[in-house]
């Protein structure tokens, strides 16, 4: 079927998916640099803030710094207002209490863990608190600060380096002269700064990688000075080389430490990625970097990332499933539309019905069924691309119109019986059912019709069969009595019951014939019945019945049974033959004295008949015999004594001679006649060529001496008749021909004998004078003659003769002719 | 054969008769010819013939006749122990069929109908006498 393309739509899948792709595609590269853009603010977001913070701390330790060194300038301005030079000089041995006093509560207002005076040499001569005692770091630092005349800061360093917990910090300030001219000692301010750094430790907000760093260049190494996040023993401790740039490890520190300040992405010293933002702490040659995990700082942006990712995947994965599911259940349709096809293609072939589907506009055909061949004669290469007008299938072109039309209002028609003309021109009855169905968006119209013609004629037949009984039921002049088989209850009676019975049509239903006494002998219904129970029949059986009333009639019954609605009933047809038999007996009587009458009217008529017979013999005897005598005399006058006569009297004697003969052949011809009449015809099996040959014969000298010409074509070889009437038939029809070619220049005569299958027609042409047609019935009639006798002597008897032979044999005999054309006389016999 | 034996003619026409006894005459024919007028007389030749009067050569007999007919004059003759083989021909008017047969079933030696036409007749009459005295052979 090469609709199966119309039924299926987008087969093919890959454009989709390839949409599908691309669209993935689409939203990643949106994603991605959507992503990138989030991820480099982001960045920037981290490092605004990183150096927020930084510059922040770098200004907090700037100002502890600051502080620091305003305390120690303090102190080192209250040694040195000269007092520490008295000190020296006087040779104290006892730092003026003032100053201790005002040492000690610096130590303990400040936070200071302990103070050191050292003198030019570097000797310390006074401490404080309980941190004292210098490392050699220490005294090299409290050198330079003599020998700059510069407030000097130490490292920071741990108090015990075994156990890295406090921050230390000493500040060297140098103790000026009185004069300022130059530093005549070093006051040494030692502070455990644990709180600053430790303050530098926790990130302002809550972050997981974020800390400050704190570096100086020693040398070539990079030392980390506080106390690092991710490695608690650095400050002071953990230094690197300084090699390598912005991405290797430490990256962030070794930039900043070469002078590049600001942000960077670089590695850390763990080597992880971090963001960081460096910048110098001013009065220091520390650095501080601000860093952060590149993955915290992105971490937001890396969370939704995930998320948009997971989402994006999700969405994909149920894209995709949907998709398979999709195809699936496509291709399960598909196939379920295969097979429904399939069983709607066996459907629509297999179907015994015609089935179409028609365009809806013009009705062409688009496909049509076996049944449509078999219902119209239409093969389907004869129907397609054409419509039921082009081939003139409906009778009434209005029907299909209708039918149209209501498709075309959205309506279905069922049960349209339509007068269907098939191919080979004769009328079919269909019932028809259309419906309207798109295919491809295009309105067809499905129709289903059913060859009814033979139902239509059964059910035409059982309504007149129908109409038919209840018409004989009622109209019967007989009577019809219908009673349950059962109970004997009259169901139903006719007028020709109430007629018979004298009981009306309202007494006897519901009644059966015992309580209405109809039978006089009861105990031959109940017979009757037990015969019609076994399935038998009773056809006219004389009863006597009962009338109302009392009479009693023959009645002449036949009984059958019937079956209407499950149910057996009785179907009793009655006859009045009352009348009739008494008519029987009287006729029978009648017929007694008829029969004798007969018998004797038949001896009376056969005796009448000898009496004929014999009368004919004495005609034939008594008339021959004078005749003789008539004929002989004067032919012995005329013999021995024609001298004594004159002209005259010998022509009177010739014409007593000539009319003794012509009354000898008329009572021939007579005595032939009556024959055939009472002759019995003995009918057997002659042979025509055999029969004429003989006839011929006898006439065979007077042939020759006239030089007939005669020619015979007998076709038929058998006729069965009585052989002496077919000959006298044919004698006379010969005689004739002979007779009345008697003045014809070359007289012919043509015998046939025609073989009809049936019959044989014997023919006997002759080109004599002929004769009008007018006559033709009355030349077989006898004593009729059509010439006078001086030209054509004759009995009038002969085709009486011919037509009573014929008759008596079963056959006929007619003539043709025309006056002066001759004639044909025909003879037609049983073969 | 010593004696010329005689022809019997049995008819009741006298006319008939007269012409037939002319024809054989003008035939010189030298049987002498009996007559007999009607049956009874016909019958009474037999006891002639049984004390020995010659018997005929041939007996020309007519069917219709008064008294006694042709055909009981025939079945006598041909029922006679001795007088049944003089030829018989029935001479006569009558074709009627069934005449024929009977004559035939009752032992006629031939039938033949008389013409009209007096030329026939003497015809009829030498072809007789030619077959029946000239031809044919009977006992004695």
């Amino acid at each position: 079927m090469d609709s199966e393309r119309k039924f299926e739509a987008g087969k093919s899948i890959f454009p989709a998916l390839a949409v599908f792709l691309l669209l993935v595609l689409v939203a990643g590269a949106g994603g991605w640099v959507l992503f990138d853009h989030y991820e480099q603010q982001a960045k920037a977001d981290a490092t605004r803030e990183l150096a927020g913070t930084g510059k922040l701390r770098a200004s907090q330790l700037s100002a502890f710094l600051k502080e620091r060194q305003g305390d120690a300038r303090v102190a080192s301005d209250l040694l040195g207002a000269g007092l520490a030079q008295a000190w020296w000089q006087g040779g104290d041995k006892e730092l003026p209490a003032t100053v201790r006093r005002t040492l000690n509560s610096m130590l303990a207002a400040y936070g200071y863990t302990g103070a050191m005076i050292l003198d030019a040499r570097g000797v310390i001569r006074f401490s404080a608190g309980r941190s004292v005692g210098l490392s050699a770091t220490g005294k090299s630092l409290a050198l330079r600060a003599l020998g700059k005349a510069s407030l000097v800061f130490s490292e920071i360093y741990f108090a015990d380096p075994a156990a890295p917990q406090e921050f230390m910090l000493d500040t060297f300030a140098p103790v000026m002269s009185t004069d300022g001219a130059k530093a005549v000692g070093v006051l040494v301010l030692r502070g455990n700064w644990d709180y600053l750094f430790s303050a530098f430790q926790p990130w302002p907000e809550h972050s997981r990688s974020a800390e400050f760093l704190l570096v100086r260049k020693e040398g070539a190494d990079v030392l980390f000075l506080n106390r690092l996040r991710h490695q608690k023993q650095a400050a002071d401790r953990l230094r690197m080389p300084l090699t390598g740039d912005a991405h290797s490890p430490m990256g962030p520190a070794i930039r900043a430490l070469q002078g590049h300040y600001g942000a960077i992405e670089s590695v850390d010293y763990r080597g992880k990625p971090v963001l960081a933002y460096s910048l110098p702490v001013p009065d220091t040659d520390w650095s501080m970097v601000v860093k952060e995990d590149v993955a915290e700082a992105l971490e937001g942006i890396r969370r939704i990332q995930t998320a948009a990712i997971f989402g994006f995947l999700v969405v994909a994965a149920l894209a995709f499933a949907l998709w398979w599911w999709w195809l699936r259940s496509r291709r399960n349709a598909q196939q379920a539309l295969r097979e429904s096809r399939e069983r709607f293609e066996k459907a629509f072939q297999a179907s015994p019905d015609s089935i179409t589907l028609v365009t809806l506009d013009h009705g062409t055909f688009v496909e049509v069924n076996s049944g449509f061949e078999r219902f119209t004669g239409y093969s389907p290469a004869e129907a397609m691309g054409r419509n039921a007008r082009d081939l003139d299938l409906w009778t009434d072109p209005a029907q299909r119109e209708y039918l149209f039309a209501e498709l075309r209002a959205g309506r279905t028609v069922s049960r349209l019986d339509a007068r269907i003309r098939r191919k080979d021109g004769e009328i079919r009855v269909g019932q028809r059912f259309a419906t309207r169905v798109e295919i491809g968006g295009v309105p067809h119209v499905l129709s289903i019709m059913r060859d009814i013609t033979d139902q239509k004629k059964a059910e035409a037949t059982l309504r007149a069969s129908e109409e038919k009984f209840s018409k004989a039921f009622h109209a019967s002049p007989d009577s019809i009595a219908l009673s349950k088989l059962k109970t004997g209850e009259f169901m139903e009676v006719n007028e020709g019951f109430e007629k018979i019975s004298g009981y009306s049509r309202d007494e006897a239903i519901g009644r059966t014939a015992m309580e209405l006494g109809l039978w006089t002998q009861p105990e031959q219904r109940a017979a009757l019945t037990t015969r019609l129970a076994s399935g038998g029949a009773v056809r006219n059986l004389e009863t006597m019945l009962r009338r109302k009333g009392g009479a009693e009639r023959v009645v002449q019954i036949s009984l059958d049974t019937i079956d209407l609605a499950g149910e057996k009933y009785m179907l009793t047809i009655g006859r009045d033959v009352t009348e009739r038999r008494y008519a029987e007996e009287a006729l029978k009587e009648l017929n007694a004295g008829l029969e004798q009458r007969v018998q004797e009217r038949t001896a009376k008529l056969e005796a009448a008949n000898k009496e004929l017979e014999t009368f004919t013999y004495s005609v034939a005897h008594d008339l021959k015999g004078p005749l003789r005598g008539i004929d002989g005399y004067s032919r012995l006058l005329l013999a021995g004594y024609s001298d004594k006569l004159d002209d005259e009297g010998r022509q009177f004697l010739r014409n007593v001679r000539q009319a003794a003969q012509h009354m000898g052949e008329l009572i021939n011809d007579l005595l032939t006649y009556s024959r055939l009449e009472r002759r019995d015809m003995q009918t057997g099996k002659v042979n025509p060529q055999e029969l004429i040959e003989a006839l011929l014969a006898e006439r065979a000298d007077e042939i020759e001496a006239r030089g007939v010409a005669v020619t015979m074509a007998v076709s038929c070889t058998s006729a069965t008749a009585d052989r002496e009437g077919l000959a006298t038939a044919l004698r006379n029809l010969l005689g004739n021909a002979l007779k009345f070619t008697g003045n014809v220049p070359q007289p012919t005569i043509e015998i046939g004998g025609r073989d009809t299958g049936a019959t044989c027609i014997f023919s006997v042409r002759d080109n004599g004078i002929g004769f009008d047609m007018k006559f033709h019935d009355r030349i077989f009639d006898i004593f009729q003659r059509l010439h006078r006798s001086e030209d054509y002597p004759g009995t009038g008897v002969g085709l009486a003769i011919v037509k009573k032979a014929m008759e008596r044999m079963g056959g006929r005999a007619w003539a043709e002719s025309e006056p002066g054309k001759g004639a044909t006389f025909y003879l037609e016999i049983p073969e | 054969m010593t004696t010329t034996r005689p022809i019997l003619l049995v008819d009741d026409n006298p006319m008939d008769v007269d012409l037939t006894l002319r024809a054989f005459k003008q035939r010189k024919l030298p049987n002498p010819i009996e007559v007999a007028r009607d049956g009874e007389e016909a019958l009474a030749w037999i006891p002639r013939w049984e004390a020995g009067e010659p018997r005929p050569v041939v007996i020309l007999l007519d069917i219709n006749m008064p008294k006694i007919g042709g055909l009981e004059v025939l079945r006598q003759l041909k029922s006679h122990g001795t007088l049944r083989t003089i030829p018989v021909v029935m001479l006569t008017t009558s074709a009627v069929g069934e005449d024929v047969e009977a004559a035939y079933a009752l032992g006629a030696n031939s039938y033949v109908v008389k013409p009209v036409d007096f030329d026939s007749f003497m015809d009829l009459i030498m072809q007789i006498e030619l077959y029946w005295t000239g031809l044919n052979q009977v006992p004695d």
